[in-house]
């Protein structure tokens, strides 16, 4: 009976649905009580969440594992900073610009590497960051490789909205709450379903006259630009762009958010990076070595056999 | 006139030094069911690949409707009209019955990039599916798992999945490979209630059902054609009779 009733409670706490509701109900008891500290880092959660949601995309329904996420993510937040410098501060603005320069740096990088398969795939993908990475630590005009900070917050709609942590927060979490629809949308779409049987086999799919190259290469795309967003809002979380941001242990934590949330569940990666962004914050603040309890995190997950956090904690419910 | 469905001109394709398709030319009537037999490595599969696309030949053309498609891709042949079975079963193992039936109903609408209705509302191309697998006996496997599916279910499965795309040309490479008895008289049975509406070029070592489809028969030994013709004659053949058939023959 308890048990049941304990394991319908886990099942309910880990639904992704629940993760974001979760992150939304702390923004809103941080900004009831004044906890700014909380307010940062549930914005901080809700933004790497929505990279890392982009990336389950690519991953675990496309089946490419890339390990150069983080360039979409980076090339978002100089979009914000670039068109900042040329007087662009709308937010309206800067988001679909934001993703359409990530979507635009993964379409012939894409087209390339899509050529690949498997280890080869992998590496290109990381090949094609780095070069983001060392492109835009030459671009002395933006800070080269020390970043620049951003001239000041976006505003909205004219209105200095976002000079508000508290608004920022709301902007992310709705944000990771559109994205997950959307994706979750096209994902029980023809699109997401001709995705998967081509993650499966590949030959099937392409003889019953679905181009697969061409699907996952706008599946890739599509990623590449929500992750776009991501780094656009970091940036104006920040007001600091630099090319750290596309560094490859970045495009590895955000691959670690997608296999611990479990990659074959699009939004588990929700909960994934809620928990590297937790452990970050709180072992990172004790010690240096943090990565060590994010190690030990993974190593948890594996040896509990349980191919997942969410399952991990399933099991510990049980 | 109108041209063969499939027409292939000297087509010839090399491993190494192994010579695998060694000159075929061969046309497939708008109506014929054509049956390639040959033993084990003959170069049956290859040929099958190459029609599809999935095998680039080093010489000749492929021409479907009158049309040369050797420099086309797979997913554009079939959209031409081209189903393929394959020799060892592809299936969408993490799919159900039902999906992989109505994935192959998808692909006959033509396009993937449908972003926001959900499959599952896509009532018309699920009944579609759902009446292909009623008709290869699979109607109550629907939810099964396809990867849980038995060999000869697969097998069927993958029939379903050719029919459901209404093909023009449908491309059989041992459909009836490892399936009982009983099952193989059903499928050649169907195969041959489509007689008519359907092309075949079906590749079979079971001598009954290729003598029951066939309109012609092709006979490939070592990459080559050694002889074609209609099945009385590849009967009376006597040097088919003993390189191939063998005594038993029927
Ligand atoms: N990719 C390859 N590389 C080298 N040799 C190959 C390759 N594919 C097939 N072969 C060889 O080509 C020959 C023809 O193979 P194929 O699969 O077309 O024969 P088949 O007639 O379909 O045989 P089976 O009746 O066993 O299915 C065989 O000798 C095979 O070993
Ligand atoms: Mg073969």
């Amino acid at each position: 009976m308890t048990r049941a009733l304990a394991r319908r409670v886990a099942a309910l706490l880990l639904h992704p649905a629940t993760a974001i509701v979760g992150l939304a109900l702390a923004v809103a008891l941080a900004e009831a009580f004044g906890w700014n500290f909380a307010v940062t880092l549930a914005t901080r959660a809700a933004i790497l969440a929505l990279a890392a949601l982009s990336l389950s995309f690519v991953i675990g329904q496309g089946g490419m594992v890339s390990f150069g996420h983080a360039a979409p993510f980076g090339i978002g937040a100089y979009a914000v900073l670039i068109a900042g410098e040329y007087g662009i501060r709308e937010v309206s603005l800067l988001l679909p610009l934001a993703f359409l320069a990530a979507a635009a740096f993964a379409v012939p990088t894409g087209a390339l590497a899509l050529r690949t398969r498997g280890v080869y795939f992998i590496m290109i993908t990381l090949a094609f960051a780095q070069m983001a990475y060392f492109v835009f630590a030459a671009l002395s005009a933006f800070g080269g490789d020390d970043g620049m900070g951003l001239a000041g917050r976006a505003t909205f709609a004219g209105a200095r909205f976002l000079r508000s942590d508290g608004n920022l927060a709301w902007l992310s979490v709705g944000l990771l709450a559109a994205a997950a629809w959307v994706l979750h949308r096209v994902v029980a779409a023809r699109f997401g379903f001709v995705l998967r049987a081509a993650r499966d086999d590949e030959a099937r799919v392409s003889a019953l006259g679905f181009s697969v190259y061409r699907t996952r290469l706008v599946a890739y795309a599509l990623g590449a630009g929500i992750a776009g967003l991501a780094g656009a809002l970091l940036a104006e979380q920040t007001a600091f762009v630099s090319p750290a941001l596309m560094n490859w242990h970045r495009s590895g934590e955000l691959i670690v958010m997608v296999v611990l949330g479990g990659s074959g569940r699009l939004a588990g990666a929700v909960l994934g990076a809620i928990a590297v962004v937790l452990v970050e914050e709180f072992l990172g603040g004790v010690t240096e070595y943090w990565k060590l309890g994010l190690g030990l995190l993974i190593l948890a997950v594996v040896m509990s056999r349980a191919i997942d956090l969410r399952a991990l904690l399933a099991r510990i419910a049980r | 006139m109108t041209a063969p469905i499939l027409r292939l001109d000297d087509l010839c394709k090399h491993y190494g030094a192994l010579p695998v398709t060694d000159h075929v030319s061969l046309e497939v009537g708008r109506h014929e069911i054509h049956a390639v037999i040959g033993p084990n490595g003959a170069g049956k599969s290859t040929l099958v690949g190459e029609i599809a696309g999935s095998i680039v030949p080093d010489h000749g053309r492929v021409l479907i409707d009158g049309e040369d498609v050797t420099g086309e891709s797979v997913a554009a042949r079939a959209r031409r009209g081209l189903a393929r079975v394959f020799q060892t079963s592809r299936v969408i193992k993490d799919f159900s019955t039902l999906d992989n039936a109505l994935l192959a109903a998808i692909a006959t609408d033509g396009t993937a990039f449908r972003f926001l209705t959900p499959v599952a509302g896509e009532t018309a191309t699920r009944e579609r599916a759902r009446a292909a697998l009623d008709r290869v006996g699979l109607a109550d496997r629907g939810d099964v798992l396809a990867g849980r599916l038995a060999h000869g279910e697969k097998r069927a499965l993958e029939l379903a999945m050719g029919l459901v795309q209404a093909p023009r040309l449908l491309l059989l490479d041992e459909p009836m490979a490892g399936t009982g008895r009983e099952e193989t008289e059903r499928l050649t049975e169907l195969l041959a209630s489509l007689a008519g509406e359907v092309a075949m070029l079906i590749v079979e070592h079971d001598m009954a059902t290729v003598f029951r489809l066939a309109d012609r028969i092709t006979v490939l030994i070592g990459g080559a054609v050694a002889i074609c013709g209609t099945p009385a004659e590849i009967r009376a053949d006597p040097t088919v009779r003993s390189a191939y058939l063998g005594e038993g023959a029927p």
